[in-house]
């Protein structure tokens, strides 16, 4: 796991739903190198969403170890963990959430802005456009996500996923919304930036045909996580 | 570029979407603003006025007053040395002019008048010094009238106006007498006359409402060694010397009263205005919870969240507070003329800068205080939440554990503490700005309890048969429902309302209660035995008068109390000090008056005949510590006269009869020089008559319409109650406001509820009823609560700030209560109405995109 650029170990998450203990992760013992593309499939209910919730700082494991970019996650605080997710990780989202009021330039420009404190706006913007032109949008920047189509919207939130260069990408059901040749498409773009940027991607999906598309599938059952067969990238 | 400037930045461009969503926000507070803004200049404006005019409004440096009687040549002598002197005669008397008559505040002036300042008269009066004006030529002399007095007589200048037995010549009406302010409330309309003219109007110049006013231009003399001069020279006088300080500290005393009283008015405008703005940030972050969460997943720390909307609330309050100030500047140069005209101080049409710093001041802090919480709920928000369930708008408030963290107190604290210094700047009364700021207090937690019980005790209550009143209920206390910010911004907004209106019905109630049908039409002052056996010849043969009653009064000086010489004024109890300051009023009666009370003692027999005994008002036995059976001395026309004291009396000055603190048991005191005080009763609709035909049979009679006095009381009563109404109309549109921006706390959620509600094929009238239902439950609730706290807070406000009685007014409440649970239901109806009609179609294609 040496070059790993996240890990976890013998990490458990505990949650309580209406007073009932659940045990969601189970003994999770997992990492992820630079540049590579992993996928996980398993049902709903099933803990995908939570590893990656634990994965990006946003869930708190309830032990074991859990690191990004170097760093061990437990006992790190909020604002600490905000850190992380600024200089290492990169998120995407089944359902988008980009921010209504801002055009698509703006919203790629937020995670720069976010990212980086001291970058002018000049670069700010120039940045967030070539994000945009490398995911096809550039004649977009200036529509607000309410005049994209869905496919569109999926691409802008790519783009805000890597103006940032992050060094992992979380993707949840990045296509789940999108009909089958519009997630094609979007899935070659995402595999195509991340290794171009060697960037690693942890790939959550329902669909069997997209993760095996990845260089390692896993899948998860009941909290429990098992490596499938590796793929020849 | 800064860190900060990066946050900044990113704050306006997330701003640029959502202005729209804070209209309420900016209308709350920008009203806010405007009413305490606007009653702050307006006020100040007075103040400076009353300061810059003093010498004006008192009509020289020195005033020196004596009632009753005029001083004599030695003290005149004595004032001539201090400077230029002017003398004035005030009195009461009736007019007569075509037919009509009026009751008139009689200034009779000398040559020099005014000293200070000048008489504005209407068009159309003569040319001329107002000396001139009023002296005799052609062998009559002039009379300048007030306007309401020419419009009463319906007298034109040039007409003949009679006054007691002398007809004088209208040459004038007065728009403006420079030293009228200090004039003080006047029983009778303004008129000018010449001092000569009093006697063959066969006018007495000393009586019981007589004043002598001598004012002093002093030259080379300041005015405390002027007084002490005079003091020295003539100890013991019976006589005021007031500075033009003094004679403006009633005025600027009432000025401040009630300019405090308005802006808690103001203020509670903007307290509600306050929860409006925290129920549209609350609904603001409700609905960006997506794009914080977003934020927050892009890396963005919590005090970036925090500044992010920080910066956002400062822009949008900071726009409110100019559109306020507008709003001030606009309605200051309005009101300025009008109260100019209404008080007779010239006041200048300018803009109070400190007042509408102060105001944008409290505008933003009010701002900053009611955001805080809504403001750290959005930084609470987590990024987890993009991977569950679209978020439905309502958040879920922060509990006490968490509220109860020196992080977020102590800035709300800071806030309060800044609010409370921000007020004391313009309204400069620390015990009542703490009473308001604790009261308001007390009432945000008790509402806040309230609710949790409510909530409480909904959920454990058995469910209703009725389904939908079960499902509004559910509503109500389900997890995330904005039944809390609802309640206690609706409950504050209505109680402050309420508390306004239950005020004022007590108020007016107090005048009501004074202007009772049992008063007489008619007090007959300072008559001698012969005008009184005239009037009673008048009264039997005038069958429009029902009754007429009379009390004789004497004057005498309190030599001694049980022996020992009386204290003077000075060291008399403030309460009784007046009847230490020269002679005073008493009367003597045979019979009990009517409506007295006995408090301690007995009343001496009708036909008493023993030695004087003399019944007191009980607030001089507790001021002077006396008991029944001690003794008081009296001297009566120079005899001195030793009572034992019989009884003490209850007495309510507010009550139509005659009454007098000193009432002595017949016999000898029968004797001394003694007036008579009357009253007549008219028959319905004949007083009018009644009074023509007593200033036609006895010129010389001096009576005061008692209506027309309680008229004009009762017109600068309404005066002062519209002005309330005013400021209190802006906290009743900032309520609505509130009530609005509460109800749409929730409204995305009733939109999702809604939808489910038709998926599962509920019709239309069955989700717009169970919408209803909830509306009026929370309506209901929150009239009780409010109505409650604004019962408690009237009391507080009638028994330690108004000092007036208190009573419950339970139609009104009742009243109050079901236009609120109908205002709430129509709100709430109107507010969520896309929500109800939200066909389920355009909700799941949203769901899906």
């Amino acid at each position: 796991m040496i070059d790993s650029i996240a890990s976890t170990r013998d990490m458990n998450l505990h949650l309580n739903s209406g007073g009932r203990p659940l045990h969601i992760l189970k003994s999770i013992t997992f990492a992820i190198r630079a540049g590579e593309v992993v996928s996980i499939v398993g049902p709903s209910g099933s803990g995908k969403t939570s590893l990656l919730m634990v994965m990006g700082g946003l869930e708190r494991a309830s032990d074991g170890m859990v690191s990004v970019g170097g760093k061990t996650l437990s006992g790190l605080g909020e604002d600490a963990l905000a850190d992380i997710r600024r200089s290492t990780i990169g998120i995407l989202f089944q359902n988008f959430h980009l921010i209504p009021s801002m055009t698509a330039l703006e919203n790629v420009a937020l995670a720069l802005e976010i990212a980086f404190d001291d970058l002018p706006v000049s670069e700010i913007r120039a940045r967030a456009r070539a994000a945009l032109a490398e995911v096809g949008l550039a004649e977009r920047e200036t529509h607000l996500p309410s005049a994209l189509s869905g496919g569109e919207q999926q691409r802008v939130g790519l783009a805000r996923a890597i103006v940032t260069r992050p060094r992992l990408l979380l993707a949840d059901e990045p296509t789940g919304n999108l009909d089958q040749q519009t997630a094609a498409a979007a899935i070659e773009l995402l595999f195509a930036l991340a290794r171009r940027n060697d960037m690693a991607v942890l790939l959550i999906t329902h669909d069997n045909a997209l993760a095996s598309r990845a260089d390692r599938r896993m899948r998860m059952d009941r909290g429990e996580l098992r490596e499938l067969e590796a793929v020849a990238s | 570029m800064t860190r900060l400037q990066g946050w900044l930045r990113v704050a306006m461009i997330d701003l640029r979407g959502g202005a729209r969503r804070f209209i309420i926000f900016v209308a709350c507070l920008a009203l806010g603003v405007a009413a305490v803004g606007t009653v702050s200049a307006v006020r100040s404006s007075v103040e400076i006025a009353i300061d810059r005019d003093a010498r004006m409004i008192l009509g020289g440096d020195l005033e020196l007053r004596s009632q009753r009687s005029d001083v004599d040549g030695a003290v005149m002598a004595a004032l001539e040395a201090l400077g230029r002197v002017s003398r004035e005669v005030e009195l009461n008397s009736q007019a007569l002019a075509n037919g009509r008559s009026a009751f008139l505040s009689l200034r009779a002036i000398d040559d020099a008048y005014p000293l200070v300042g000048s008489v504005v008269l209407a068009p159309g009066a003569e040319d001329g010094a107002i000396d001139a004006l009023v002296a005799q030529r052609d062998d009559v002399f002039g009379i300048l009238l007030s306007q309401q007095a020419a419009l009463r007589l319906g007298a034109e200048v040039g007409e003949t106006v009679r006054v007691g037995t002398l007809d004088l010549q209208l040459r004038g009406i007065i728009e403006t007498l420079p030293d009228q302010a200090a004039a003080g409330f006047q029983l009778g309309l303004p008129a000018l006359v010449a001092q000569e003219a009093l006697a063959p109007a066969g006018l007495r110049e000393e009586g019981v409402l007589s004043q002598f006013r001598y004012k002093v231009l002093l030259e080379g003399v300041d005015f405390e060694t002027a007084r002490e001069r005079l003091e020295q020279q003539f100890p013991e006088r019976d006589w005021r010397i007031r500075s033009p300080d003094q004679a403006t500290a009633t005025i600027a005393r009432f000025i401040a009263i009630f300019g405090n009283f308005m802006l808690l008015v103001a203020l509670s405008s903007m307290v509600v205005g306050g929860l409006g703005a925290a129920n549209a940030v609350t609904a603001y972050v409700g609905d960006r919870q997506d794009a914080i969460a977003t934020m927050r997943a892009l890396g963005a720390s919590g005090a970036r969240i925090l500044v992010h909307f920080l910066a956002q609330i400062v822009v949008l309050a900071g726009l409110a507070s100019v559109i306020g100030l507008v709003i001030v500047a606009i309605a200051t140069l309005a009101l300025l003329p009008l109260l100019s005209e209404l008080i007779g101080i010239e006041l200048v049409g300018r803009l109070d800068g400190y007042s509408m710093l102060v105001a944008g001041a409290i505008g933003l802090v009010t701002a900053l205080i009611f955001s805080w919480l809504p403001l750290l709920q959005a930084r609470a928000i987590q990024p987890a939440m993009l991977f569950r369930a679209r978020s439905s708008g309502a958040m879920a408030g922060l509990g006490w554990r968490e509220l109860l963290v020196p992080s977020v107190l102590a800035p709300l604290a800071a806030g309060f503490a800044l609010l409370f210094g921000l007020t004391l700047l313009i309204a400069n009364d620390a015990w009542l700005v703490g009473l308001y700021f604790t009261g308001t207090l007390v009432a945000f937690g008790l509402l806040r309890l309230a609710s949790a019980l409510l909530k409480r005790l909904l959920a454990r209550a058995p469910a209703p048969r009725q389904r939908l009143l079960r499902q509004a209920m559910s509503a109500i206390i389900r997890p995330g429902a904005p039944t809390t910010t609802v309640l206690v911004s609706m409950g504050m907004g209505l109680s402050l309302l309420l508390l306004i209106v239950t005020s004022q019905s007590n108020i007016n109630d107090q005048i009501a209660a004074e202007v009772t049908a049992e008063a007489p039409d008619f007090v007959l002052l300072d008559m001698d035995r012969t005008e009184l056996a005239a009037v009673r010849a008048h009264v039997a043969a005038d069958p429009r008068i029902e009754d007429l009653t009379s009390i004789p009064m004497l004057r005498g000086t309190i030599t001694e109390l049980q022996g020992v010489p009386a204290p003077s004024s000075d060291e008399a109890p403030r309460e009784v000090a007046g009847m230490f300051r020269g002679d005073t009023a008493l009367s003597w009666a045979a019979e009990i008056p009517a409506g007295t009370v006995i408090d301690e003692g007995a009343w001496w027999p009708r036909d008493y005949a023993g030695a004087p005994l003399v019944s007191l008002s009980s607030d001089m036995r507790d001021a002077l510590n006396l008991a029944v059976g001690d003794e008081i001395t009296l001297s009566i026309a120079g005899r001195p006269l030793t009572m034992t004291i019989a009884s003490f009396r209850n007495v309510d000055w507010r009550s139509p009869d005659f009454n007098f603190r000193i009432i002595v048991s017949p016999g000898l005191i029968e004797s001394a020089p003694q007036s008579y005080f009357g009253s007549i009763k008219a028959v319905s609709g004949g007083a009018s008559a009644v009074e023509t035909e007593l200033v036609a049979a006895l010129p010389a009679l001096t009576f005061v319409p008692v209506g027309d006095a309680l008229a004009r009381v009762q017109a600068i009563m309404d005066g002062l109650v519209n002005a309330i109404a005013l400021v209190s109309g802006t906290a009743v549109v900032a309520g609505v406001l509130v009530l609005a921006g509460a109800l749409s706390v929730g409204r995305k959620q009733r939109q999702s509820d809604a939808v489910v509600m038709k998926v599962l094929g509920a019709r239309r009238s069955h989700v717009i009823a169970a919408f209803l239902i909830e509306y009026a439950l929370l309506g209901a609730v929150a009239a009780i609560l409010a109505a409650a706290i604004a019962v408690a807070g009237s009391w507080a406000a009638s028994t330690f700030l108004l000092e007036i009685g208190f009573a419950v007014q339970p139609l009104q409440l009742a009243g109050f209560a079901v236009a609120i649970i109908v205002v709430t239901t129509a709100t709430g109806a109107a507010t969520t109405w896309s929500a109800m009609s939200t066909r389920p179609a355009e909700r799941l294609r949203e769901d899906l995109t």
